[in-house]
């Protein structure tokens, strides 16, 4: 093959991708990180947390996304998470979860024995501002709001997400959120502080794939936000932990339907949370 | 002398046939490492491990892996690992291909079937179990929540690892099959551990056994301690493997959940998580400005 047509077929190829990247491009993420919590008395600390984060950030590059903010330790603040207007809490220009379209949080949270419905789920921190560091998500986190533009929130904590409490903690905060992530255990059944989950669970959101003759091979799939967590969202846990993905819709088809079909660059329009469909599987 | 004869040629017959073995054991056949034999090969594995018709397949690779797409499946593998992928596009609950609604026994059965055929010594194969996704929808209209019915989705087989009785953390084999049993996610992951960290591993789990005694963070008591393998994930472009004691630590203020995971070599020292790929080198960012106040 002449040098000439390697060029025409190259830049034929990218002129086909060309929608697909710029897609991606516009799509934005922010990683918050938490290992050191010894700062704030609170133990233990979590070492993996941040290479967790890398690694998530890698395979999000790597699918063309464009990174928001990827703070670690105390410059991850609890106000982050919490609801928030102007330039303030979920907003807050340099690092407010509702500024990206995907926020992928790890540190800790906090776990009940056993967790009842009206049992709280928590995001906790260890931040120089934005006090207090614990965050209730159900009372005062809401997302895809007053400007706010988060589609996916990925919680990898203790029990952020449990199946009990469910509808008071997780239905309240999706205010043009599509999908949520995150875990449902107890004291005694909890996720283990792991780089590899974090790491699996990018991957298959973004994949990996290649063009010949103008058909796409998905050398690793690209899965749906859900798919993609229940397939690593057990890694690194104690039995009995369930990993739980949560999506809303305009009515019930919509709702189930992103739960089973929906993929970071789908790019859907936000749903009203008339419907919420679910799914979850244990260890 | 007709009796001398026939044995003599019979000699002779049984010289040749002889020596054609021996030929074959000191001088066995180049394997053919062309990209065309490398093609034949995924092809092979392809009808052999998930029945897919090849005709018409493509071919295609990129860093290190290597794919073959036949309709709507998708079979790849890495190139520096025993590491499969499979998906079919049309698996999925409300998809074409749907869901397998079968026992969990044949499912188990069937996952067995996939290592074996792709090579995975059964002696390797720890647990094999079922995991079922659960389903649920719910309905908000004017602040009432009406919940509806449980519902079950995917289910999978899901295998575990160990190599001579050491636990491979990081090994596994995950399998959804289809309504009509085909696959319809795969992924193995089951890289080859070298001899040198097996007999480490050993040596660990020998120390562990012996009463080694981890050390503890503060806040925290040791829940579990073993020795076994840590390796890189299954997506990811490089290939770290360690012989490790993995000690997991119980938070002593209950309250707060994820556990500490440390993994440690013969020193007692933490050894580097396992890379999953070259990360470039991030700029180094300054601390976060304060907030505005409220």
């Amino acid at each position: 093959m002449t040098v000439r047509r390697q060029l025409v077929l190259g830049a034929g190829i990218l002129f086909l991708l060309s929608p697909v990247w710029a897609e991606a491009q516009s799509f934005s993420y922010s990683t918050g990180a938490v290992a050191d919590y010894k700062t704030c008395n609170v133990t233990p600390n979590l070492p993996r947390t941040i290479k967790q984060a890398q690694n998530v950030r890698g395979w999000f590059d790597l699918g063309g996304m464009q990174n928001f903010s990827r703070w670690i330790n105390g410059d991850v603040w609890g106000s982050d998470f919490r609801d928030g207007i102007g330039n303030s809490n979920d907003l807050e220009s340099q690092g407010g979860s509702d500024r990206p379209h995907i926020y992928y949080f790890t540190g800790h949270g906090s776990c009940q024995n056993p967790p009842v419905a009206t049992s709280g789920d928590f995001i906790i921190t260890c931040g120089n501002f934005g006090k207090p560091d614990s965050t209730t998500i159900g009372t005062s986190s809401r997302w895809g709001n007053s400007g706010g533009i988060a589609r996916f929130m990925f919680v990898d904590a203790s029990c952020p997400m449990d199946l009990v409490s469910l509808s008071n903690q997780w239905f309240p905060v999706f205010r043009g959120l599509h999908v949520a992530t995150g875990h449902s255990g107890d004291v005694n059944h909890d996720t283990l502080d792991s780089d590899v989950r974090g790491n699996q669970f990018a991957a298959y959101n973004v994949g990996l794939s290649v063009t010949v003759l103008g058909i796409t091979i998905p050398l690793i799939p690209r899965l749906s936000v859900s798919e993609a967590w229940m397939q690593d969202g057990l890694t690194d846990v104690q039995s009995g932990v369930c990993a739980v993905a949560l999506a809303a819709g305009d009515n019930r088809n919509d709702a189930i339907d992103r739960r089973e079909n929906e993929k970071i660059f789908d790019g859907r329009s936000n749903p009203a949370p008339n419907w919420f469909a679910w799914k979850w599987i244990c260890s | 002398m007709k009796i001398i004869t026939v044995l003599f040629r019979a000699t002779v017959v049984l010289a040749l046939v002889a020596s054609t073995y021996g030929c074959a054991t000191v001088r066995p056949s180049a394997r053919d490492y062309s990209d065309r034999s490398e093609q034949a090969e995924l092809e092979g594995l392809a009808r052999d491990v998930l029945g897919l018709k090849t005709d018409g397949a493509v071919v295609g690779g990129k860093e290190n892996v290597i794919g073959l797409r036949s309709g709507s499946v998708v079979l790849s593998r890495r190139l520096d690992s025993h590491t499969f992928f499979a998906h079919d596009e049309n698996y999925g609950l409300d998809k074409a291909a749907g869901v397998f609604q079968g026992p969990d026994d044949q499912v188990v059965q069937r996952t067995r079937d996939l290592l074996q055929r792709l090579r995975i010594p059964g002696a390797e194969v720890e647990a094999s179990t079922t995991r079922r996704e659960n389903t649920q929808e719910a309905e908000v209209s004017e602040g009432k929540i009406t919940l509806g019915p449980l519902g079950t989705g995917k289910v999978f087989g899901w295998v575990s690892r160990r190599v001579e009785g050491l636990p491979v953390f990081s090994s596994r084999a995950v399998v959804g099959l289809t309504r009509s049993g085909t696959v319809g996610f795969m992924e193995v992951h089951w890289p080859q551990i070298p001899e040198a960290v097996v007999t480490e591993a050993h040596r660990l789990d020998f120390k562990v056994r012996q009463g080694w005694r981890p050390p503890s963070p503060e806040g925290t008591t040791v829940e579990s301690v073993q020795a076994g393998v840590l390796h890189s994930a299954a997506a990811g472009f490089l290939m770290d493997i360690y012989p490790v004691i993995r000690v997991i630590y119980a938070p002593k203020d209950r309250a707060i959940g994820k556990r500490a995971t440390l993994y440690f070599n013969r020193e007692g020292t933490v050894v580097p998580a396992p890379r999953q790929f070259e990360l470039p080198c991030e700029k180094e960012l300054s601390p976060r400005a304060q907030p505005p106040r409220q």
